[in-house]
């Protein structure tokens, strides 16, 4: 059945909905629970990215979660990143990784000192 | 002499047939010819056939195989060699029709070797795209071994492990018994044969329906056998082995710079003196290293662990410069002895600051805290410490985004030393590389799976019990004056070589009944009869083992073969034949993305 997720990787960005959709039913068949919660999740993603696009005004689609909320916590959206946090549910010792790396990048060395 | 030779089984003979067969190819085109290489084989036919050689055939022009048009050249034969793989078929077939096309000049011929042999499906492929009848002559360049050492040949087929246990393609296997044919006409009838895991049965029943095949059209020469035993090793009976870091100094070369084909590629500037790194330009910013046997030095050092690299180069060159400095209070004769050695005694001394520079840049790596890191977690999850928890040290690399091969090859190091992740641990595991590194990675995830290098826990504890059984861990070895094969990574002994070693010492595998049941696969025990029964040669003399690795072999468990070969007690030589020298980063990337190249 992994050949129905393969169908996502190429780069047909329209039908990228479709074929996740897809490859969620057929985990589904295979009782591949893991799998399809993945699936959901990165057609969650997608939706979730499109409407960041049109707040930031730049490309998310195709990056991973993590990526993501990297990106925004580089925007200095913190609170976006929060909610994506939430939603998500990114583990807590990773998203403060994240947080202190970015802004360690940023050289936000006030921010930095709070924690 | 060569490199090659030395060992009781002259792995030059090897190189010779290989030569000899390119040369009678080549010389059927009579006139200069430029030749076109798959990529994958330009370099190890390197081996086989320098330029030179190439050169003195009329060889004029080389070119890679690739999806554009040839570059204008006035010779008289294209001659493509290739892997027979459908894809390259597409661009044989491409290059013929834009280079046939294009001019009207003088007519050229176009041939096509494959390496090492024809495939049917890939003529099939070449006549659909209708450039077979512009091709003059289709031929086989036989050449199923390259040879790297005196004690190590391998195919270069990097696919093996990958095409047999996640695709479920054999093919690679009759290649593989092919090989082993060839081997046995060189050398001589193996008059016995061991071997375990599914790959290697099938390899052996393959050899032995070739070898009646055979016996039917050409009647074996009654030639004395120089390879006294065979052992197939399937890779997937060890998988412990590629996933741990080498610690020798060859090992840990390729880990850190990789070896291909005997060569290695290192940061050029800590190769220049401070006069050179100013007048050179930054031309180029690679050096390139042969690494074989052939440098004297090399052969001492490839073998030790790392730790103990520093000692004997400063040894060596303490050595060298009083040899040097001792030129004072000499007789003429006893000067022109010196005379006579300072070439020698430089060239050493070249050979010293060339691997001294190796070993800084080596060192450079170690010594660093991400390195000693990752060794540290490595080195628990090898003895069993904390293998049924969710690893932080993983967490860690996950949330930084390390490589996703190294996050991988962590991951499947602890599965394996707990026997199977926790369904939940796993999950999790899953669920934080999808978040990090995206969708694509469920596949690399999911092919892991599907070779087994990811499962979930069952009931045996396969890794606990081999463990002890094989004493794979050891906690008190030295690395500077070793006394067991775990040197090579410092405390774990690779399983396929202290398999061996036991194999070896108790004279079968009735003996190891106890851990065979832990191991994959069916077993292999076979003496087939020899014509002349010649194989109990004088028994003082070592006996000739040939390990044969189906997926691979790394060089830390070529490194533990050579130790096991020097000592007393299993009285053995090996020679070591592989499909592909791997490590785990190689070993890890050829499963999970090779999707690319479809």
């Amino acid at each position: 059945l992994g050949f129905v997720s393969e169908s996502l990787d190429e780069k047909k960005t329209h039908t990228r909905d479709a074929s996740l959709t897809s490859a969620l039913e057929a985990y589904k068949k295979a009782r591949n629970d893991v799998c399809a919660s993945m699936c959901d999740e990165a057609l969650k993603l997608l939706k979730y990215q499109r409407t960041l696009e049109d707040k930031h005004k730049e490309g998310f689609v195709g990056k991973s979660v993590h990526d993501t909320c990297k990106r925004l916590l580089e925007l200095m959206d913190v609170k976006e990143a929060e909610k994506m946090r939430g939603n998500f549910k990114i583990p807590e010792r990773r998203f403060w990784w994240l947080r202190i790396q970015t802004l360690a990048d940023l050289g936000d060395w006030v921010e930095l000192e709070k924690f | 002499m060569s490199h090659l030779q030395g060992g009781k089984a002259d792995i030059s003979l090897i190189q010779i047939a290989a030569r000899n067969n390119l040369i009678t190819l080549l010389e059927k085109c009579p006139g200069p010819k430029a030749i076109v290489w798959d990529n994958s084989l330009a370099g190890p036919v390197g081996l086989v056939a320098q330029y030179a050689v190439l050169r003195e055939h009329a060889v004029v022009k080389m070119y890679p195989l690739r999806a554009v048009p040839l570059p204008e050249t006035d010779v008289k034969h294209i001659i493509f060699i290739t892997r027979p793989k459908l894809h390259l078929m597409d661009l044989v077939a491409q290059n013929v029709h834009n280079d046939s096309k294009a001019r009207g000049g003088p007519k050229k011929q176009y041939h096509l070797l494959f390496v090492p042999r024809k495939s049917l499906l890939c003529i099939k492929r070449l006549e659909h795209s209708g450039m077979f009848g512009s091709l003059t002559a289709i031929e086989e360049f036989k050449c199923d071994f390259f040879p790297f050492d005196s004690d190590l040949i391998s195919m270069e087929l990097p696919e093996v492990y990958r095409d047999y246990h996640l695709e479920n393609d054999p093919s690679c296997l009759y290649q593989i018994a092919q090989a082993i044919m060839l081997l046995q006409k060189i050398y001589g009838p193996i008059p016995r044969i061991w071997g375990r895991g599914a790959a290697a049965k099938q390899v052996w029943d393959l050899v032995t329906r070739l070898q009646r095949e055979n016996i039917s059209n050409e009647i074996k020469e009654q030639q004395n056998s120089c390879i006294d035993r065979l052992l197939l090793i399937d890779r997937s009976l060890d998988l412990i082995s590629p996933l741990a870091t080498q610690l020798t100094y060859e090992g840990l070369i390729d880990e850190l710079f990789g070896i291909n084909n005997t060569t290695a590629n290192f940061p050029a500037d800590k190769f220049l003196s401070n006069e050179e790194r100013s007048s050179e330009s930054l031309a180029e910013d690679k050096k390139q290293i042969i690494l074989n046997s052939g440098d004297k030095l090399f052969s001492e050092l490839r073998d030790k662990n790392f730790n103990a690299v520093g000692a004997f180069l400063s040894k060596q060159a303490k050595l060298i410069t009083s040899q040097i400095e001792d030129r004072h209070d000499k007789t003429v004769q006893e000067m022109k002895l010196f005379v006579q050695r300072l070439p020698i005694m430089l060239a050493n001394k070249e050979a010293v600051v060339r691997h001294t520079a190796i070993a800084e840049c080596i060192k450079e790596v170690t010594d660093s805290y991400d390195f000693l890191d990752c060794l540290q977690a490595e080195q628990e999850f090898l003895n069993c410490i904390e293998v049924d928890k969710v690893s932080p040290f993983i967490e860690d690399l996950i949330a930084q985004k390390k490589p996703l091969v190294k996050v991988l090859r962590f991951i499947c190091l602890q599965c394996i030393a707990s026997s199977g992740l926790k369904p939940k641990i796993l999950e999790y595991y899953k669920r934080e590389i999808v978040q990090v590194y995206g969708t694509q990675a469920l596949l690399a995830l999911t092919n892991l799976e599907k070779v087994g290098l990811l499962k979930v826990q069952s009931s045996t504890r396969q890794y606990t019990v081999l463990r002890k059984a094989l004493r794979l861990t050891m906690e008190d070895t030295s690395e500077v004056n070793p006394t067991d094969i775990s040197y090579v990574h410092s405390i774990y002994a690779p399983l396929s070589i202290r398999l061996t070693e036991q194999l070896l010492k108790s004279g079968g595998w009735k003996q190891l009944q106890d851990v065979l049941g832990l191991l994959p696969g069916p077993t292999v025990d076979e003496s087939p009869l020899i014509p002349n029964g010649s194989s109990d040669s004088n028994t003082n003399s070592p006996s000739i083992v040939l390990i044969f690795f189906i997926g691979g072999c790394t060089f830390a468990e070529i490194s533990a073969l050579r130790f096991l070969s020097q000592q007393e007690d299993p009285n053995v030589e090996f020679v070591i034949a592989t499909t592909k020298l791997i490590n785990g980063d190689s070993f890890l990337k050829n499963i999970i993305n090779a999707d690319n190249d479809k």
